[in-house]
C-alpha cells in the first residue's frame, strides 16, 4: 500500500520528525526539532547529535533499530527525548518520533503545545501537571490570606470587647450609683409610700439597665473567657501539618516539643494567631529556602519570668534584623516589609503580656531571627472568689457581723456616699477614700477589718492596693467591687469580687461573711 | 465561576486604586476571603454582582470595566502561577489562538465545573486575523475584547481589537496588527 503524506501534514502530524538517508546522514528536520536543536543540520550524521537509547543489532541498515519497530532517541545533552518508530520511505527512513520531557514541569522545560502532534496525549497531562502546580501555589497564598483574615478578625474582635468592656463598666458605675440611692432615698425614716414606690421603680429600671450592660460584658468576656486551659505542645503538633502549608515547601520545620503534659491558660485563638505571624515573619526573611525551629520546654522560675512556665521558641535561618529595625520589631504600624501593616510582632507582644507572659526577640543581620514566648504555666484553676452568703447566718437586712473598720474606696463620689451611708447604717465604722493614695493614708492611719475598693480608681488598680494592703497586713479582707471583671491572675484567692451595679444587700452580706461574727475576732495590728 | 476570576479582579481593582476600593467593592457584595479561593466554584451571578459593584465603584460602565478586566486579566495570569501554562500555550499571538482550545481542554478535564469558551482562527492575513469565539455564556463579548487587547500586550504588538459581529452564545473579532 502506497502512502502519501505532504509535507505540512507531516509537520503536523509529527512535528519533531526526522528524515535520514542510507548512510545515516540527516535529510529533513521537523519544525519542532528545527526550534529545539538548530545544530540539526542537513548532511549532518545522525549519530553526531543523538544516542539511541534502545539499540538493537539488526543486520540491515541502520543497524542498531528494526523498522516498525519502537525507536528511543536522546540528545547527547540529555535535553531532547523522542520516541517513536522508524519507517522505509522510499530511499530513506522516516523517524515518526515525538517528544517524551525529561520533566513534567512546565517551568522546567522549553517544550511548547505546538512541539506536539494535535492529539498527543502528553499534551492534556503536561498542562494538567502545569496546573496543579499553579493551584498548589494558589492554595499556599490563600492559606497565608486566610491567616491574616482571621488574625485581623480576631483584631477587631479584641478592640470590639474591650470597647465593650468598657462601655459596660462605665454604664455599671452609673446604674450602681443609681441604684445605691435610689434605696436611700427609699430607705430615708420620713419617706412618704409614694417615694419609696418611686424609688423602687428607679431601682428596677437600674437593675433592667443592668442586663442590657451585662449583655455587653458577656461581649466583652468572649475574650476572657475564650482563655482555655491547653497544652502547647500539642496545639503545636496538631497544626504542624497547617504550618508546613504557610512556609512552603522549600522552608524545612523542625519541632523539637518538650513540655508534654504542661498547661498553659491563654485565649486559644490568639495563641495559634501569634504562632502564625511568627511563622509567616520567618517565611518571609527566608524567600528562597530555609530552615524554621520550633521548640517548647518547660523552665522554672529565672529571669525571664518569675514563675513556672512554658517557654515557645520560634527561630528561622533568615536574613536577621538590624539592631535598629531589632528595636522596634514591636512597635505597632511598624514594619520593615514593604507591604507590611505592622500589626503582626504588635499583636504578639501584646497577647503574651496580656496573658501573663514575656516575650523577646534575637536577631543578627545574616543570621537569623529567634523568638521566645514565655507562658505562665496553669496550675489549679482561679475561682472568682464571689461570695455566697452563709445561709444560717441572718434573714434580710439583718447582718450580724460585729462592728468593724472599713476602709472603703470608690473614685465615684455619688457611689462613695452611698456606700458609706450603707455600711454605716449596719453599724460599721468607715473611712470613706477616692483614690488608692486616700486609701494607703487611711489603712495605716487605724486599724482595719476589710478593704472594700473599686478595681478602677482611675489610673490605678484597686487589685493592686489590695494586694499591697495584704502584704502589709494579712488577715486583712477584701471585697472587690466592679463593672468590669478584672483579670484571673490578678485576684488573690481569699478575696471577694461583687459586680456593679451593687445589690445592697448582697454587698452586705459579704461584708458579713467577711468580718467574723464571734467573739474572739483577731485584733488587727 | 472560579475564584480566581474573583482574585484577578480584586489584584487590579487594588493596584489601580487602593485596597479601600475593593473593601468597599466586599462590603457591598456581602463577600470576604472566602470568595477568592482560586479552584473553589462560585455562582455566576456572584461574580456579576462583584463586576457591577467594581464598575460602580470605579466610575465605569460594566462593559467598560469587563474590557479593562479582561486586559489586565492577560498580565495577571503570566505572572503568577499560570504563567508557564501560558508560555507552554505558545509565544506568539496565532500560535497561542491556536492553541488556546488545547489548553482550555486541560482546564476542564481539570476541574470539571469549569465551563471554557472556544476560539477559532477563521481567517488571517499579513496584518489581520479573525477569531470566532463560542460561549455558553452571556454578555462577556467586552471581556474577551480586552483578553486580546491584553494578548498584543503580552506579545508586544501594537494593533486594534475590534467586535465586527455578536449573536447569541458566539461573536466574532477583527484583531489588526499596525505597522512598525
Amino acid at each position: 500500500m502506497q502512502l502519501d503524506i505532504s509535507t505540512e501534514l507531516l509537520e503536523t502530524l509529527f512535528p519533531a520528525f526526522l528524515i535520514v538517508d542510507g548512510t545515516g546522514s540527516i535529510r529533513s528536520v521537523g519544525p519542532s526539532l528545527n526550534r529545539q536543536m538548530p545544530e540539526l543540520l542537513p548532511g549532518t550524521k545522525l549519530v553526531d547529535h543523538f544516542v539511541i537509547a534502545n539499540k538493537v543489532d539488526s543486520p540491515e541498515f541502520p543497524y542498531w533499530a528494526r523498522i516498525g519497530e519502537p525507536l528511543q532517541l536522546k540528545s547527547h545533552d540529555d535535553r531532547v527525548h523522542l520516541c517513536g518508530s522508524m519507517l522505509a520511505v522510499e530511499s530513506n527512513y522516516l523517524l515518526a518520533v515525538r517528544h517524551v520531557p525529561p520533566r513534567f514541569s512546565l517551568k522546567t522545560n522549553s517544550l511548547l503545545i505546538s512541539d506536539f502532534g494535535p492529539d498527543d496525549p502528553i499534551v492534556p497531562s503536561m498542562l494538567l501537571v502545569g496546573l496543579q502546580q499553579a493551584m498548589i501555589e494558589d492554595s499556599r497564598e490563600i492559606a497565608l490570606e486566610l491567616g491574616r483574615e482571621r488574625q485581623r478578625s480576631a483584631e477587631m474582635f479584641d478592640r470590639f470587647s474591650r470597647i465593650s468592656g468598657y462601655m459596660a463598666h462605665d454604664f455599671n458605675n452609673l446604674l450602681s450609683i443609681i441604684r445605691l440611692n435610689a434605696d436611700r432615698i427609699s430607705d430615708a425614716p420620713n419617706s412618704s409610700s409614694r417615694t419609696r414606690r418611686l424609688a423602687q421603680m428607679i431601682a428596677e429600671t437600674a437593675l433592667r439597665g443592668s442586663e442590657v450592660s451585662s449583655s455587653l460584658m458577656t461581649l466583652s468576656h468572649q475574650r476572657q473567657d475564650s482563655r482555655t486551659r491547653l497544652e502547647p505542645d500539642k496545639l503545636i503538633s496538631d497544626n504542624s501539618a497547617f504550618f508546613q502549608t504557610i512556609v512552603g515547601s522549600r522552608i524545612r520545620i523542625e519541632f523539637s516539643l518538650n513540655a508534654t503534659g504542661r498547661i498553659v491558660e491563654v485565649s486559644r485563638v490568639g495563641f495559634l494567631n501569634s504562632l502564625i505571624n511568627l511563622i509567616v515573619n520567618a517565611r518571609e526573611a527566608m524567600p528562597d529556602k530555609g530552615l524554621l525551629y520550633i521548640s517548647t520546654a518547660w523552665s522554672a522560675p529565672d529571669s525571664k519570668l518569675l514563675c513556672d512556665h512554658i517557654a515557645i521558641v520560634i527561630s528561622d535561618s533568615g536574613h536577621g534584623m538590624t539592631s535598629d529595625v531589632l528595636a522596634k520589631a514591636f512597635e505597632p504600624m511598624y514594619s520593615s516589609k514593604p507591604a507590611g501593616n505592622g500589626m503582626g510582632l504588635a499583636s504578639v507582644f501584646e497577647f503574651v503580656n496580656e496573658m501573663g507572659g514575656e516575650v523577646c526577640l534575637e536577631s543578627e543581620l545574616g543570621k537569623g531571627t529567634l523568638c521566645r514566648i514565655c507562658l505562665p504555666e496553669a496550675t489549679l484553676p482561679k475561682t472568682m472568689g464571689v461570695s455566697q452568703a452563709r445561709p444560717d447566718m441572718f434573714d434580710e437586712g439583718e447582718v450580724n457581723a460585729m462592728p468593724s473598720r472599713i476602709v472603703l474606696v470608690e473614685d465615684e463620689p455619688f457611689a462613695l456616699e452611698a456606700l458609706k451611708e450603707l455600711l454605716e447604717s449596719q453599724g460599721h465604722e468607715v473611712a470613706p477614700c477616692a483614690s488608692a493614695k486616700e486609701a494607703r493614708a487611711a489603712l495605716v492611719a487605724a486599724p482595719c477589718h476589710l478593704l472594700l475598693s473599686d478595681v478602677v480608681l482611675g489610673y490605678e488598680s484597686g487589685t493592686e492596693l489590695a494586694a499591697e494592703a495584704c502584704a502589709a497586713r494579712p488577715e486583712m479582707q477584701v471585697i472587690l467591687m466592679s463593672g468590669y471583671v478584672p483579670e484571673f491572675e490578678t485576684l488573690n484567692e481569699n478575696w471577694q469580687f461583687i459586680r456593679k451595679p451593687i445589690d445592697p444587700i448582697q454587698l452586705c452580706e459579704m461584708v458579713a461573711s467577711a468580718l467574723p461574727i464571734c467573739a474572739n475576732k483577731p485584733e488587727v495590728s | 465561576m472560579y475564584g480566581m476570576i474573583h482574585r484577578g479582579m480584586r489584584q487590579m481593582i487594588i493596584e489601580q486604586s487602593g485596597e479601600d476600593v475593593w473593601s468597599r467593592v466586599e462590603r457591598t457584595v456581602g463577600t470576604g476571603p472566602e470568595h477568592l479561593i482560586s479552584a473553589q466554584t462560585y455562582d455566576d451571578n456572584l461574580t456579576l454582582e462583584i463586576v457591577a459593584a467594581a464598575a460602580d465603584q470605579l466610575g465605569q460602565s460594566v462593559p467598560e470595566f469587563l474590557e479593562c478586566y479582561g486586559r489586565y486579566w492577560i498580565r495577571f495570569a503570566e505572572r503568577g502561577s499560570y504563567g508557564a501554562m501560558m508560555d507552554f500555550t505558545g509565544r506568539d499571538f496565532h500560535t497561542f489562538l491556536e492553541n488556546l482550545d488545547r489548553l482550555h481542554q486541560a482546564v476542564h478535564t481539570a476541574l470539571s465545573e469549569a465551563i471554557t469558551p472556544s476560539f477559532k482562527i477563521v481567517d488571517r492575513g499579513e496584518d489581520y486575523v479573525r477569531v470566532e469565539y463560542l460561549t455558553v455564556r452571556e454578555g462577556l463579548e467586552p471581556f474577551v475584547l480586552g483578553l486580546f487587547e491584553g494578548l498584543l500586550d503580552r506579545f508586544e504588538l501594537k494593533g486594534s481589537v475590534e467586535t465586527t459581529s455578536s449573536g447569541s452564545n458566539t461573536a466574532q473579532f477583527l484583531i489588526q496588527f499596525a505597522n512598525g
